[in-house]
């Protein structure tokens, strides 16, 4: 069988697309906001490109619009559209919350271990990095135009902001002293779960006519960089986090 | 003399969203066959125009329903290809269903066609 490369119309930099490729380029981005499978976005534009290259129709005139065509696509083939969507927006917020705390408690125990100290947990190390990971899904909302559920956000990211204020002026209302080398481990452990979680859930658009076994390795490969992507910035985070603290301190 | 090309949409949408999975249904019960050779049969037999915005994910409906299996081959022009044949529950469906649409059709033309008394209170 015919090796076929994992995404199937790569816009080459500077290289002109025709008009085909630019829809089938609007139209996976705008299935992946649909949170429609690799698998099935590769069969989709496999078969606009098919229908196209032998109708020679224009694009948009044949499917509308990439954003309408993406909606037709995701309606249907979506389990239960209120739990799809619920699903989604748990898949944005936990792993972005679980982040953020991993990177802070991570923080805390490095600095606390360096000082010779306990590490201080605060209702601060939970809450923010919750209301942070809510109101992170707006930005994306914002930056993709697609208003969904942007008032929990809203919400979220006031309260994390008002968390934040007051725990400046106020100072912690909880503290829980605990090992600064457990504090550590815990936050390392986090991100490695999440790392490896985020590495396994790599769904990458795979042509229909692809080879098993290439595709596995497109998947295994897109993985790691999905794994080191959310890695690398993280532990930069952190060592950002002890850096600035010893230089406060 | 120039010719007049046929109207692309012959049938108030209305009336075709009712039969095209049936039409389609039946199109590809013909033979096995792919989307664009569907949507131009489905012109040819005087449907009009069915856009790919319109088939394609109806077809995914029809797959998804058991009604129809389906194979990816290389396709002529470069891209995939993706066949479309009617399962044994798919022609059991359209046999039921095209039944049910000559009962339905005849009653619908009787009602519109047929001239009664009209003009006074009923």
């Amino acid at each position: 069988m015919t090796e076929r490369p994992a995404v199937p119309s790569p816009r080459g930099g500077g290289v002109p697309t025709s008009p085909v490729e630019a829809y089938c380029d609007d139209l996976l981005l705008a299935l992946r906001m649909e949170d429609v499978s690799g698998a099935r976005i590769g069969a989709v534009l496999a078969e606009v490109r098919d229908h196209l290259a032998e109708s020679g129709e224009d694009p948009v005139e044949a499917f509308g619009s990439a954003r309408e065509y993406a909606a037709a696509v995701g309606h249907g083939t979506a389990p239960g559209r209120t739990w799809s969507v619920l699903r989604s927006r748990a898949a944005e917020v936990v792993p972005g919350t679980a982040l953020g705390a991993a990177a802070w408690w991570s923080a805390t125990g490095a600095r606390a271990l360096l000082d010779g100290a306990d590490a201080v947990l605060t209702e601060a190390h939970v809450l923010l990095p919750l209301l942070v990971g809510l109101a992170g899904p707006l930005l994306l909302d914002w930056a993709v135009e697609r208003p969904r559920w942007w008032h929990l956000a809203a919400v979220a990211g006031a309260g994390a902001a008002a968390l934040a204020v007051l725990h400046v002026v106020l100072g912690p209302l909880v503290r829980v002293p605990l090992p600064a080398l457990a504090v550590l481990l815990a936050g390392l452990a986090l991100v490695g779960v999440v790392v490896v979680l985020a590495a396994r859930g790599a769904d990458p658009v795979v042509d229909p006519l692809q080879d098993p076994r290439s595709a596995r390795a497109v998947r295994h490969r897109d993985g790691r960089l999905v794994g080191a992507l959310v890695a690398v910035p993280v532990l930069a985070g952190v060592a950002l986090l002890v850096l600035v603290g010893a230089l406060a301190g | 003399m120039p010719t007049e090309s046929p109207d692309p949409q012959p049938w108030p949408a209305q009336w075709l969203r009712g039969v095209l999975d049936l039409s389609v249904l039946a199109v590809i019960d013909r033979g096995e066959t792919y989307g664009y050779r569907v949507a131009t049969d489905l012109e040819a037999l005087g449907l009009g125009v069915v856009k790919g915005g319109t088939l394609y994910p109806l077809l995914a409906r029809l797959e998804e329903a058991g009604d129809v299996s389906t194979t990816w081959r290389e396709g002529e022009a470069g891209p995939g290809r993706k066949w479309y044949a009617t399962t044994p529950a798919g022609r059991e469906r359209l046999r039921r269903d095209a039944a049910r649409w000559r009962d339905f059709a005849r009653l619908t033309s009787q009602l519109v066609t047929d001239p009664v008394d009209a003009g006074g209170p009923r």
